[in-house]
């Protein structure tokens, strides 16, 4: 079922429908783009180069990783690769809405990159099939608030200068520890503070960023295992 | 500088690699189970990690400082289900607090 189905004017009610089923998500990613795009900039990310990173990795956690490995020198290629095994679970998401979306593949990418967490779980809410203009919608909400929060928190925060006299150097563990805890279970809670403990065991052994990528590889080892 | 723009975009080319493998690549068979599984244990075990690597170390040392009193006052805005940016302001105050003094 792709666009040609549908009239170009259900289409727009759809994507309106999305557009306000998402506003509410949209200022809560106003507010955290401000406070990435002031982190950015204390990482010497400039304005432009952090607009750009949240218009197109549209990821938080993907823009956490990366930028804390910016901000304290070292371990980029470690940083990439956390920011792409936290962010392999869209491979997943990708898959579920996959025959919903348009046929043609400019189209196709193009709803592609507006999948989010919130964008695809309101997309299928009491429905057997996903509504793809919801999640255009939901994901366009989103993807405004998050780029434009992220202008502002680089102004700002490239006014204030200064990361760690403003403590915003433990604002990224407080960032993944908030993202742990909104999703943590049992084996989730085991497998977070052994993976903790590995990275503690391996900081003074190897270079700065290895100890999280060989703490993620033992997850995908260990994680093998049934619970 | 060219180091930065790098990243930015490295960065762009992961997220939409991994967000366009679902519709392009994998649209008829789905993620199978077994690494579905995989990459489920991934996701707490790279939080934890992170939150180690970025609240306890410094460098190639271990480093106990005023990050971790950030981290407690993160901790306790997240127990009482404050928004994810008073749980960051918190972090950020606590630690800048601690450093003031």
């Amino acid at each position: 079922m792709g666009f040609g189905y549908l009239t170009a004017v259900e289409q727009h009610a759809g994507i309106n429908r999305g557009l306000r089923a998402g506003a509410s998500i949209a200022v809560a990613d106003l507010v955290d783009g401000v406070a990435f795009g002031a982190l950015a900039a204390s990482a010497g990310l400039g304005l432009l180069a952090a607009v750009a990173m949240s218009a197109t990795a549209f990821s938080g956690s993907a823009q956490f990783a990366a930028t804390a490995t910016l901000a304290h020198g070292g371990g980029v290629l470690g940083g990439l690769v956390a920011a792409a095994a936290l962010n392999a679970r869209y491979v997943a998401l990708g898959a579920v809405v996959a025959p919903s979306l348009a046929r043609r593949p400019l189209r196709r990418l193009a709803q592609a990159h507006l999948i989010t967490d919130a964008s695809w779980a309101l997309a299928q809410r009491g429905r057997d099939v996903p509504d793809v203009q919801v999640l255009v919608g939901v994901g366009l909400a989103e993807l405004g608030g998050w780029t434009v929060g992220t202008a502002v928190g680089a102004l700002a925060g490239g006014a204030l200068g200064g990361g760690a006299r403003l403590g915003l150097d433990a604002v990224y563990p407080a960032f993944f520890l908030a993202l742990l805890c909104e999703r943590v279970d049992r084996r989730g809670a085991l497998l977070a503070a052994g993976a903790g403990l590995v990275v503690l065991a391996l900081t003074p052994l190897l270079a700065p960023g290895l100890p999280v990528l060989a703490a993620g590889v033992a997850a995908l080892v260990v994680g093998g295992r049934r619970a | 500088m060219p180091e930065r723009i790098a990243v930015v975009v490295a960065l762009a080319a992961i997220c939409l690699a991994l967000r366009a493998a679902g519709p392009f690549a994998l649209a008829a068979r789905g993620v199978p189970d077994a690494l579905g599984r995989r990459l489920d244990a991934c996701v707490p075990a790279l939080l934890g990690a992170l939150v180690a690597a970025q609240a306890l170390t410094s460098g190639r040392h271990l480093a106990i400082d005023a990050r971790v009193v950030g981290v407690g006052a993160a901790l306790v805005a997240i127990a009482r289900r404050a928004p994810l940016v008073v749980v960051l302001l918190a972090a950020a105050v606590a630690t800048a607090g601690v450093r003031l003094l």
